[in-house]
């Protein structure tokens, strides 16, 4: 640098308005300590062509490489040049005269590069910081992936062997899936406990409602059922349970029990269906050591779950089975026949009550003995409107009110089945005819009430005439004979019309005691009309002999006989009327000579509305109800009948108590 | 003495009529109840026949018109057997009831002449 004149910093120098400080020494030497003292930001050196401006350089390239060097000369030549490029890294050479602008350019474009040089070396010591530590985590990442894959390595076996125990399970279950028996569900799971020796066979124990335990055991190689009443509480964990517990399975065997180990089932279908809580258990014996026995228990545990599965739900089938078995046998106990019916009026199941015998395809058939759908069967209409309907249809004399109920499988569906339940309404409707009848009579003896007022009068006095006339006239004349006839005759009408108004009586009269003998002698005038073209034999003997009954009730039953004898004597015939008594009972007959009863009704002929009489004629209620009514009093009523010769109709009373 | 019947049946009336005269009763015939009950309050008979069932007044109102003046004894007589008996008859101030048809006129005269003793 030499001897240099104090800078003045031009005007348009770039650092100008930075803290630039500029140093200038004359001698290499003494410049040469500032390089080891202070850092610069570019260094000018001016050679006098002795080679130590290029000395100099070299030695602040080494000390501070950031400065770019600047070397100025009156003449450089080419190896100079070479030299200061290879060595010192000259940034800029100024050779011969420089102007001083020339030199502050120089300057800036150096103070420019160091500028730049030193943000880069900022940059690379960064970068390579950062260097550093990505390198330590890659380095700790690869000590994880090596650590991991030793582990996997390490684990792949027990992975293989697991996933192995998994196989095996899932076949387990597979072949668990498909068994519908308590004795499939043992085979295999005793076939599974073969790997394990010294194993019993399985015994699995149910409970439903706590009552009773049921065992299903293998005895000499099958499987068999069997039940105590005992109760003992299950275990509610998979254990080897104490001696008390299996104390009662040994009494239940007959057997020593060597040690067991008892799993618990969980029963959640058959406990949330049958709505109760069922219990179940598996009760294995074995003599495995406590070594022996962990794998067992392991083993075990795995297979838990889908063998109490299994194992609920073929519960549950037998429960339900037992179930619908119930549900059949309470269907036979019921007093109505049931019959589900579908579209074709086939029978598709019917209860014990709808028929004894065989079941035979349509409803008709079985039901009414009929080749043709019953008159006022319901069944049609329930189906095509698929509501209820109900209806009445007879069968052997027998009403029965159909109801019949749609059998809906799907909401919204059609229907093709229905539910026939068959109600006998025969004596409620005999009831209901009964009363009718009742209300008939009603009417009829207030009827009669009314002409018996309207007659009874003109009667009175009639009779109370005769009767003083009587007292007027000689005995032995002619008039006194005609007066005794009118007063007999008007006696006689004055008993008629009481008897019409004791008969027309309603039911629930006073029973008390009374010959029959009175009550035939009472009915016998009401029915001259009917008898009046048939020869009539009465021949009573059991006056004085009294049975206790309501009088106007078994003069309605005389009434009936008396009439239906007449009615079936279309010609003149005979009607014998006979009463004898012995010391329980006294029988009256009624026997008539008309075409005796056909022997094919014969059975029916008590039946109610069973009738031979022409609609509008008879209700075929009457016998029915003299027969109710004789037994009432607690009697019989039977009838001899012989093809064309006659019926005679047999009524026996007990005799009143003395 | 006299003796009234109030009946609607002739015959009735007739026979009694017979009966009574024949005792030496003075015997008075009413068809109706307003008929009877006027010669009743005119005659003053010790015995009266009152039907229960009659066209107009019937035996029951005869009773309640003649209220406490009455005079004599009455006698109740009805067909309807269940409608009235002896002690509804009493209840409606009568001194006996008989119902009809009677079996024989004389017993039933013999205790009608029972009341007059």
């Amino acid at each position: 640098m030499g001897s240099v004149s104090p800078i003045r910093l031009p005007q348009f120098f770039p650092f100008q308005k930075k803290e630039v400080e500029i140093i200038f020494r004359a001698s290499f030497v003494e410049a040469r300590t500032l390089l080891y003292s202070q850092k610069f930001s570019t260094i000018l050196v001016q050679d006098d062509g002795d080679g130590a401006g290029l000395e100099f350089l070299v030695e602040a390239r080494n000390r501070q490489p950031m400065a770019p060097r600047l070397l100025m000369a009156e003449d450089l030549n080419e190896s100079e040049v070479r030299e200061g490029i290879n060595r010192g890294q000259v940034f800029r050479f100024l050779r011969g005269v420089v102007s001083e602008r020339e030199i502050w350019e120089q300057f800036e474009s150096a103070l420019q590069t160091h500028s730049l040089l030193v943000s880069r070396s900022q940059l690379l010591k960064e970068s390579s910081h950062q260097n550093k530590q990505l390198e330590a985590l890659t380095h700790s990442l690869e000590a994880m992936v090596e650590e991991r894959t030793q582990f996997i390595e390490q684990s792949h076996g027990e992975e293989a062997e697991k996933l192995n125990r998994e196989r095996q399970l899932i076949r387990l279950i597979k072949d668990l899936s498909t068994q519908t028996s308590f004795e499939e569900i043992l085979v295999i799971l005793r076939r599974e406990l073969r790997k394990f020796h010294k194993i019993g066979d399985p015994i699995l124990a149910f409970r439903h409602e706590g009552v009773k335990t049921l065992f299903w055991s293998f005895q000499s190689g099958t499987l068999k059922q069997s039940e105590s009443t005992q109760h003992f509480e299950f275990p509610k964990t998979a254990q080897v349970p104490s001696s008390d517990f299996i104390i009662h399975f040994a009494n239940h065997f007959g057997r020593p029990f060597a040690k067991t180990f008892v799993v618990p089932l969980e029963l959640r279908l058959t406990s949330r269906l049958l709505g109760t809580q069922g219990e179940a258990i598996l009760c294995i014996e074995n003599s495995l050591s406590d070594k022996e026995m962990i794998p067992f228990v392991e083993f075990m545990a795995d297979r838990m779950r889908p063998l109490s599965m299994v194992l609920d739900r073929v519960l549950l089938e037998n429960q339900l089975s037992s179930f619908s078995y119930r549900w059949e046998k309470t269907f036979d106990g019921m007093r109505d026949p049931i019959a589900i019916v579908d579209i074709d009026y086939s029978v598709v199941r019917a209860n014990r009550k709808f028929s004894d015998k065989f079941i035979q395809e349509k409803c008709y058939e079985s039901f009414a003995g009929r080749n043709q759908i019953c008159e006022g069967c319901p069944v049609a209409n329930a189906l095509k409107s698929g509501r209820p309907h109900t209806g009445q249809i007879q069968v052997d004399g027998r009403i029965y009110q159909v109801n019949s109920y749609p059998v809906l499988t799907e909401p919204g569906g059609r229907s093709t089945n229905v539910v026939n339940q068959y109600v006998d309404i025969t004596q409620s409707r005999e009831l209901y005819l009964r009363m009718l009848q009742n209300e008939k009579m009603g009417a009829i003896g207030m009827l009669a009430g009314n002409i018996a007022h309207e007659l009874n009068n003109p009667l009175t006095g009639l009779r109370s005439l005769t009767q003083v006339l009587l007292q007027e006239v000689a005995e032995e004349s002619t008039l006194h004979a005609d007066l005794v006839e009118i007063e007999k005759a008007a006696g006689r009408s004055q008993r008629i019309i009481k008897n019409l108004l004791d008969f027309s009586k309603g039911e629930n009269q006073p029973s008390e005691n009374v010959s029959v003998d009175e009550i035939v002698e009472r009915t016998l005038p009401m029915l001259k009309s009917a008898m009046r073209i048939h020869r009539i034999d009465v021949d009573l003997e059991t006056m004085g002999v009294d049975v206790f009954v309501e009088p106007n009730l078994l003069q309605q039953v005389v009434f009936n006989i008396v009439n239906n004898a007449c009615q079936a004597m279309k010609d003149a015939g005979q009607l014998r009327i006979r009463s004898y008594s012995d010391e329980h009972q006294v029988t009256l007959e009624i026997a008539d000579t008309g075409p005796g009863i056909p022997e094919d009704i014969q059975r029916r002929i008590f039946e109610p509305f069973f009738t031979t009489k022409k609609e509008g004629h008879g209700t075929g209620l009457g016998l029915s109800m003299s027969r109710s009514i004789i037994e009432k009093f607690g009697g019989s009523i039977a009838f001899e009948s012989v093809v064309p010769q006659g019926t005679c109709f047999k009524i026996i009373l007990p005799r009143a108590k003395e | 003495m006299k003796v009234l019947i109030v009946d609607d049946e002739a015959l009735v009336r007739r026979s009694l009529n017979r009966v009574f005269s024949s005792r030496g009763f003075e015997v008075l015939e009413a068809s109706d109840g307003s008929k009877g009950l006027e010669l009743w309050r005119e005659f003053h008979p010790e015995l009266i026949f009152l039907d229960v069932l009659m066209p107009g007044l019937s035996g029951p109102d005869v009773l309640r018109e003649m209220g406490s003046e009455r005079s004599g004894k009455v006698i109740l007589m009805s067909a309807f057997a269940g409608e009235h008996h002896v002690e509804t008859a009493q209840q409606m101030g009568a001194d006996l009831f008989i119902p009809k048809p009677f079996e024989d006129i004389f017993a039933v005269v013999k205790v009608a002449e029972g009341l007059l003793l």
